[in-house]
């Protein structure tokens, strides 16, 4: 192929939004893509699942309606894009009687941090994300209830419910 | 380092870990000729239910998977309405202070409690306000100053008053009939709570703290330690189901089923509810009672019913619809004969044969408490403080 048929076809490719833009350079997508992945446990699926929220953010902007927090939505419709897929999967496993599929918490080459994954997967899913969102993400408690649509008071209880737990199954495995 | 401190250690190396194995960003699709996988979904959907059902389905599935602007409420027809389905109607709350967050307490006939919540101004007060959902007559008790104002979710109610569990162990109490402060009354030994003089116990039974473990006796208007439980620590998420005569059931898919009676004082021991071979474990399962069945969903709609009349468990089939796709916790109410789990906006609906009928909700956001008499559905709907309160005929 021609160099120059090559450029015409990078310029033909879609590109991201501004706003897309900025969040990825931003490093955005990346802990994005960490937090759905260490709650949903697969980082290629996050990956999907954190540029369609990305793509469904460019719309909305497109559409005349910025977007306040680019992370906290961005986070937040890419755990129910995970969530919807992850019932879906479970369902079409149950219903084929599959087995379990290997586990997809891969921490490569740090048992202590699969250690870690495993115990968060055990937690329920406000704990979960509430303790991801704050630990990983630096997220403060009121972005965290944006996130979650809770209140700020439910995620302070998730917070502490959630660290006395992990701490307890920590404790078992090590 | 302490142990806090250990654990958000720990949180940082293992996700920073996931972090390093993220790929570079995807092209995004091409904008115009897009539409989301779930929206192709719900479309078909639609178009397979009729053209004129098909549009109020798209309308309303739509909202529930897709947008999740966190400050829109749309009250709209309710979604399915028709002559013959039941219609959410909205109650005035004409009065009640705003707040985020509160919990529903069925109080008998058409009184419900609006209890806790946080109030911008003083979230240091545990609010209770008292409507009739038949007639919108609003009763707002003298606010109660307590440790921590979040409801911890267990409560039981009678003809006389309803009794709630808050997030620090205390116990409240207050009237039925609006007419009356709510009451502090205890707190379990180790809480720190006070006792409110001259304070009445509530009767029944159906508290239950297990992180002392105890359990409230009604009766004595005191804590009364459990037994400890007959296996070792199963983690079991702390939150069990109590049935209207006080039996307490902990249940997991990893671990064996306990039952609890308070006439024996002792806990006896079933098996795990049933799930197919290979099936995907995630989180902790929600349950709730309604009557001798206890209802079991976890985050991945594996479901299961159990019958206390013989013991067994039965598996349940949850509905494979698209709303029911949002990554939000369960959260569990039950009455004697209907248990309602609702999650994201979703009200699912369970009946004495283990049936689940999931209902339209009127409203988006989703951030919602519900609760149900086995006549009708009450829902309750924030959202930038404001809160909602609607009913549904079943």
């Amino acid at each position: 192929m021609e160099a120059s048929d090559l450029e015409a076809d990078r310029a033909s490719e879609p590109s991201w939004c501004r706003p897309a833009r900025d969040f990825v350079s931003g490093g955005g997508f990346r802990q994005s893509v960490a937090v759905v992945a260490s709650i949903y446990g697969d980082v290629v699926q996050a990956e999907d699942a954190v540029a369609e929220a990305m793509t469904r953010a460019c719309e909305r902007e497109a559409a005349g309606e910025p977007i306040r927090d680019w992370r906290a939505w961005v986070i937040r419709v890419a755990l129910n894009h995970s969530a919807s897929l992850a019932r879906r999967l479970a369902r079409a496993r149950r219903s084929r009687h599959l087995v379990a599929r290997p586990d997809a918490w891969v921490a490569e080459g740090v048992d202590d941090a699969q250690d870690t994954l495993a115990a968060l997967r055990e937690l329920p899913v406000g704990q979960r994300t509430s303790i991801v969102l704050h630990y990983y993400a630096d997220m403060p408690v009121a972005e965290i209830a944006d996130v979650l649509g809770t209140s700020v008071s439910a995620v302070k209880s998730s917070l502490h419910k959630g660290r006395a737990n992990l701490a307890k199954r920590l404790e078992r495995v090590g | 380092m302490d142990h806090d401190d250990q654990v958000a250690a720990s949180v940082r190396a293992a996700v920073r870990s996931l972090e390093r194995q993220v790929g570079d960003v995807p092209a995004p699709p091409a904008m115009a000729r897009r539409r989301s996988p779930s929206r192709r979904v719900i479309a078909g959907v639609g178009i397979a239910a009729g053209l004129v059902a098909g549009a109020v389905t798209v309308w309303s599935l739509g909202r529930s998977g897709d947008d999740p602007a966190p400050s829109e409420v749309e009250a709209g027809a309710p979604p399915g309405g028709s002559e013959v389905e039941p219609a959410w109607e909205q109650v005035p709350l004409e009065g009640v202070a705003p707040r985020e967050g509160a919990s529903l307490v069925l109080l008998g006939g058409d009184a419900v409690a609006v209890a806790g919540g946080q109030t911008p101004e003083d979230p240091g007060r545990f609010t209770v306000d008292v409507v009739d959902v038949a007639s919108g007559q609003v009763v707002s008790l003298p606010p109660l100053a307590v440790l921590n104002p979040s409801v911890a979710g267990s409560m039981v109610h009678t003809k006389a008053r309803a009794t709630l569990l808050l997030e620090s162990g205390e116990v409240v109490t207050f009237p039925a009939n609006g007419n009356g402060a709510p009451r502090l009354v205890a707190g379990p030994e180790g809480a720190g709570a006070p006792l409110a003089p001259g304070a009445q116990a509530p009767p029944g039974g159906g508290l239950v703290d297990l992180s002392v473990p105890a359990r409230w006796d009604g009766a004595k208007g005191a804590w009364r330690p459990l037994p400890p439980l007959p296996v070792d620590d199963p983690g079991y998420e702390r939150r069990p189901a109590v049935t209207d005569d006080g039996r307490i059931v902990l249940a997991g898919f990893q671990a064996p089923t306990l039952v609890y009676s308070p006439d024996a004082d002792a806990w006896r021991e079933l098996p795990p509810p049933p799930l197919p071979a290979g099936a995907d474990r995630i989180g902790q399962p929600v349950l709730a009672a309604f009557g001798d069945r206890i209802a079991l969903v976890d985050e991945l709609a594996n479901a299961a019913v159990l019958s206390l009349a013989d013991d067994t468990w039965a598996p349940l089939e949850v509905p494979d619809d698209p709303r029911y796709v949002e990554g939000c916790q369960l959260n569990g109410a039950s009455s004697a004969t209907v248990a309602v789990l609702d999650r994201c906006g979703d009200v699912l609906v369970i009946d004495d044969e283990g049936l689940v009928e999931q209902l339209d909700k009127p409203v988006t956001p989703p951030q919602h408490d519900a609760v149900s008499d086995g006549r009708q559905v009450i829902l309750l709907t924030w959202a930038d403080g404001e809160l909602a309160l609607w009913r549904r005929a079943l």
